[in-house]
């Protein structure tokens, strides 16, 4: 017993150090289990309501009417721009045949963004809308420049937006112009698509979108233009910088794209949400 | 004393308010300082290593509830960043080390360390460049914690309140 009580006295400070360095550990390893995730739920949303009261006594509420409803305009804008550049390409591609007939509706949801989380590898913003407003998992969040996120979880009252800044963030993309398509992902300093083939016709300037086959964001939203190609002479593959059109640290207010998709293809893509949830 | 020791408890509220609202106006290319960690670092210098760790894990706890981080995540880098600053604790030198440059000194090295440890915990990845980790997620944000810690430093009043 009291070598026990040496070895506490002399190495406490290492033993409680091990021990919760375990306990971190395993929060991180279980930090996608289901009660975690309702417990942060319900955390980040009591917090969420402590920072929407000191968040709306720090914006001023003159003229917010009419900048909400230029902004919804100019989503929208640039939603059907970004639609007829989709409809310009397949026309030149399909032009003897049928033109496919759109089915999509894009509902706009406006909310603000009420407190933000800034690191090098999570950008996390918390917006003033959630399940109340039909907000759920996996919805897509714009402005008008374009993609900003998705909606990763919601309370009641709030959501929590895991933006492009983010390194769980991985979304299917297309190159506008040659149509190859890539998976892009934050990296920590930068938005890059990774292992594209060589012989992907991709060059600077060309703008990406996302892509119809991405399972979260059905819909060609814009993210950004290509910046770099890295090492485009060596391997068999290329890395792509991306530049995006969205300041992400300073967006302020947004649009969630709430739209229906097709229950079956609902429940198989986002399965994984609704099981966390 | 013993409220003393829950002080920076009470304190995290407000300051991670200050955090999450208006800190974000100050970004820098996406960094920006943690006020979280000069809290933890000024009281680990006050009560020592044992209490550092525990206070860093607390504070990592309430941090990832609060922010929507992985969870664990904050925990475990804040916790580590208490175990480093606690080595320059001192009894002799408690009320005078918080407001010398060395100071600021610690919280460079805390910092340091805790973006770094964040950065392998939330993206581990193989191919990351080293000199990236090192500058771009760690000693950059560490840099700009530390600059803000000074003018907290010399706005700070001779007698200590808290």
């Amino acid at each position: 017993m009291r070598i026990f009580g040496n070895i506490w006295t002399q190495f406490k400070e290492y033993l409680v150090l091990i021990l919760l360095l375990l306990i971190s550990v395993f929060f991180i390893s279980h930090s996608d289990h289901r009660s975690v995730k309702n417990l942060k739920t319900t955390t980040f949303g009591a917090f969420a309501f402590v920072s929407s009261i000191f968040s709306d006594a720090l914006h001023t509420a003159g003229l917010k009417n009419e900048n909400e409803k230029l902004r919804k305009q100019n989503a929208e804008l640039m939603l059907e721009i970004n639609k007829l550049r989709e409809f310009g390409i397949e026309n030149v591609e399909l032009k003897n045949l049928l033109s496919v007939k759109d089915t999509i509706s894009y509902q706009l949801i406006p909310a603000k963004i009420i407190s933000k989380s800034f690191s090098a590898d999570q950008t996390i913003f918390t917006l003033n809308k959630g399940n109340d407003e039909g907000i759920k998992a996996g919805m897509a969040v714009i402005t008008g420049e374009g993609l900003v996120g998705i909606i990763e979880r919601s309370s009641d009252d709030f959501s929590l937006i895991r933006t492009l800044k983010h390194t769980n963030f991985r979304v299917v993309v297309k190159d506008q112009r040659s149509r190859f398509q890539g998976i892009l992902h934050w990296s920590g300093s930068q938005l890059i698509i990774s292992n594209l083939p060589k012989t992907s016709e991709i060059k600077l300037g060309d703008r990406i979108v996302t892509s119809e086959l991405s399972s979260l964001i059905g819909q060609p939203f814009p993210i950004g233009i290509v910046k770099k190609i890295i090492n485009p002479d060596e391997g068999y593959f290329n890395n792509v910088l991306i530049k995006p059109f969205v300041e992400i640290e300073k967006v302020e207010n947004v649009f969630i794209v709430a739209t229906i998709p097709h229950k079956i293809k609902n429940s198989i893509e986002l399965n994984f949400y609704n099981n966390g949830n | 004393m013993k409220i003393d020791k829950i002080l920076p408890v009470i304190y995290f509220t407000p300051l991670m308010l200050i955090q999450v609202l208006v800190v974000p106006y100050f970004e820098l290319n996406g960094i920006v300082p943690d006020l979280i960690l000069i809290l933890l670092v000024f009281y680990t210098l006050k009560y020592g290593q044992l209490y550092g760790i525990i206070l860093g894990f607390v504070l990592g706890a309430l941090t990832d509830f609060s922010t929507g981080s992985i969870l664990g995540s904050s925990m475990f880098t804040k916790t580590l960043s208490a175990f480093i600053a606690g080595y320059f604790y001192n009894e002799n030198i408690v009320g005078t080390i918080t407001k010398s440059p060395l100071f600021l000194g610690i919280i460079f090295l805390a910092s340091v360390v805790n973006a770094i440890a964040f950065s392998l915990i939330a993206n581990f990845d193989i191919s990351l460049n080293l000199f990236t980790l090192l500058f771009d997620q760690g000693i950059f944000p560490a840099l700009y914690t530390t600059i803000i810690a000074s003018i907290i430093l010399i706005f700070t009043p001779k007698r200590s309140y808290i």
